[in-house]
């Protein structure tokens, strides 16, 4: 019996290929796949002549797409790059707003009453509250009258960074083992603790795939 | 529309032709470093290209031997003072190559000079192995460097200078053959002459125009004023022709070069002035670097051409 | 907290939350702090005041502006010096995650890892800002 050669394509191919410009013309109704076909032909044969032209560029020049059909295809192929993370302009994330609270007290170099004040006013805080600035600039200046040389700045602003309840506990658990376990003093700065926790982030991150962005189009379609 | 701008013209030559030429042009420097410093310079230098090429040959085993990695390699060497370990100059390389270049994607992605950017991150994260003395500097020079004899109050003299018989990096140690290789470099333009000539100049210029601070007054008298002393000495020739020249990291139209190139020694020369640090060159390649999008930005926007980016980087 | 650290740590907290249409108001905190600080009359008032100041600049951004204000600024030179270092580095760290090719980035690095490497590298180039 022979071994017949795997010829699935990959999901990096399948996705490179729904990237295709044309691809998402022909996607979004703007045209058809003979005029597809047509407008790539005409690349093949520029480029035989040694022209290499955008299949964009082309589709312009025939009147197939309009500049405002251009805008809004290059927006789409933007959105499906952004949802595949590959262009991650990743907003609200939790993850960082856990780093950067759990920065604040090694890079405030505070004493250990203040780290356990603002531990305290974290965690009862998230008890009582939500993300609202406002109420935070409330908890903060309660724990400074209750624990006097506390900044409030400091708790109202890694409040008003962590939602849930995990990301509070993280910031908490970093925040104190960053001020108490002594570091060498080259990493009392922010510079050294963004390598470091570039260098932590991509250790432990899984990285995007197809399967999990199709996963999530379709919940959000069923949704 | 946004349009994919990068390279659409191929320039004539190869990564490999330009990087051989840029080893060629470093030779003399290195050379000299060698047969001023003896032993210890080669073996640094042989480690920093340990260092770079070994990353390069385990991350892009494609790009390994189109002297890439050497160019890094060696220009990281020339940034080290004699006195650094050997370790440094390896692990120097490994960081250049590994964070500096594959980190921002490989050849052509980088967005800093990676030389430049693992002398200042290892210089910040371990200065214990970069100096003897206790004085902490950027500069990597452990006793008085020609920009930092504050102790003597003497000035070093133009043959001083020349000779590198005043202490500092590989690369300081015969300023007359960096200049002849960059001079062969800009001839045979593989370099844009219009980055070291403008940052020369302004270096120049600021070196006259700026008010000298309290330190430097009371310290090194003689740095203000002179511009020959800022030109010669520290790493400003080095910067001048061979890191902010890197194609990849400078801006595209010559007119933002021009602006990039006066940044650069905007930075070195108010560093110089009103810090502490007695050079500030790499500093400055970093700072320049990375104002080199807005600069793009704003110098395509007003219209003026595009110059083609080869891909490589230095 | 030094204003230095500050500064990098409100970046990095600026680009986890949408970006407001009254943004750069967010300048004006460590000139705000500075001012209210240097009144005397205050006296417990003085953070109070300066964190609500720093909320109302921008809400939305509220955790940004909060990290401006929470270092001691003991000049006004500084706190100017502070504010258009925060608005310069913005654009720089914004123009720099543009130009970087997240196609070429391993994918291990892609995003926040690589957002930090920039930082991170940013943060030592432009150390010398502490003693101008």
């Amino acid at each position: 019996m022979t071994e017949t050669k795997h010829t699935t394509p990959t999901s990096k191919q399948i996705f490179a290929e729904e990237m295709h410009f044309g691809r998402v013309a022909l996607n979004l109704g703007f045209i058809t796949e003979e005029e597809l076909e047509r407008a790539l032909g005409a690349r093949e044969e520029l480029h035989a002549a040694g022209v290499d032209t955008l299949i964009g560029d082309i589709m312009l020049d025939r009147q197939l797409l309009t500049s405002a059909q251009c805008e809004q295809i290059l927006t789409e192929q933007d959105r499906l790059l952004r949802e595949a993370g590959l262009l991650s302009r990743v907003r609200a994330a939790p993850t960082i707003g856990l780093v950067v609270a759990g920065m604040v007290p090694v890079l405030s170099h505070m004493s250990l009453s203040s780290v356990l004040t603002w531990s305290g006013a974290l965690l009862i805080g998230f008890a009582i509250s939500n993300r609202s600035p406002w109420r935070w600039v409330g908890i903060g200046w309660l724990a400074s009258i209750i624990a006097p040389g506390t900044s409030m700045a400091s708790i109202g602003s890694s409040g008003s960074l962590l939602h849930g309840w995990r990301r509070p506990l993280g910031a908490v658990l970093l925040g104190t083992c960053l001020a108490l376990i002594p570091l060498p003093e080259t990493l009392h700065q922010a510079g050294p603790l963004f390598l470091l926790a570039a260098v932590v982030l991509a250790l432990f991150r899984k990285p995007p795939t197809k399967k999990n962005t199709q996963d999530k189009n379709h919940k959000g379609e069923q949704a | 529309m946004s349009l994919f701008t990068g390279p659409l013209i191929h320039s004539g030559k190869t990564n490999r032709m330009m990087m051989t030429l840029v080893l060629v042009s470093l030779t003399p420097a290195l050379i000299a470093a060698v047969l001023h410093y003896g032993f210890t310079a080669a073996l640094l230098v042989i480690c920093a290209l340990a260092g770079t090429w070994l990353t390069e040959l385990v991350l892009d085993r494609q790009h390994a031997f189109d002297g890439s990695a050497l160019v890094t390699g060696l220009l990281f060497a020339l940034l080290l003072p004699v006195s650094a370990p050997w370790w440094l100059a390896f692990l120097g390389g490994v960081l250049a190559t590994g964070l500096g270049k594959h980190a921002f994607g490989g050849l052509g992605c980088n967005l800093f000079n990676p030389a430049a950017l693992s002398r200042v991150i290892l210089m910040a994260l371990i200065p214990g192995a970069w100096f003897v003395s206790t004085a902490v500097t950027m500069d990597g020079i452990t006793t008085a460097s020609p920009l930092a004899r504050e102790s003597s109050m003497l000035a070093p003299t133009l043959a001083e200078l020349l000779s590198g018989s005043t202490p500092g990096t590989l690369g300081q140690a015969a300023p007359l053959a960096v200049l002849a290789g960059g001079l062969l470099l800009a001839s045979l333009r593989t370099i844009d002459w219009r980055i070291p000539l403008t940052f020369l100049a302004a270096v120049a210029f600021l070196a006259l125009l700026l008010p000298a601070s309290e330190r430097i007054a009371g310290h090194a008298p003689w740095l203000l004023g002179n511009p020959l002393i800022h030109i010669i000495g520290g790493g400003t020739l080095l910067a001048a022709f061979f890191m902010l020249t890197d194609p990849v990291t400078a801006p595209f139209a010559p007119v933002g070069r021009i602006i990039f190139a006066i940044i650069a020694a905007l930075a070195m020369m108010l560093i110089r002035y009103y810090t502490p640090y007695p050079d500030g060159a790499v500093l400055a390649i970093l700072i320049a670097n990375a104002c080199v999008p807005l600069i793009d930005r704003f110098t395509l926007e007003l219209g003026a051409a595009p110059r083609i980016k080869t891909p490589q980087s230095f | 907290m030094t204003p230095y650290d500050a500064i990098f740590l409100a970046l990095l907290a600026s680009r986890c939350i949408n970006r407001p249409q009254q943004w750069w108001l967010v300048v004006l905190a460590p000139l705000l702090s500075f001012v209210i600080g240097s009144l005397e009359p205050l006296g417990r008032l003085t953070e109070p005041l300066t964190a609500l100041f720093a909320v109302a600049l921008a809400p939305r951004w509220a955790p940004v502006g909060l990290l401006l204000v929470v270092p001691e600024y003991s000049s006004l030179t500084e706190s100017i010096v502070a504010a258009a270092a925060w608005f310069l580095l913005d654009a720089l760290f914004g123009s720099l995650l543009k130009r970087v090719n997240e196609d070429a980035v391993t994918p291990h690095l892609r995003g926040w890892p690589i957002q930090l490497l920039i930082l991170g590298v940013l943060y030592y180039s432009f150390l010398p800002l502490v003693w101008i």
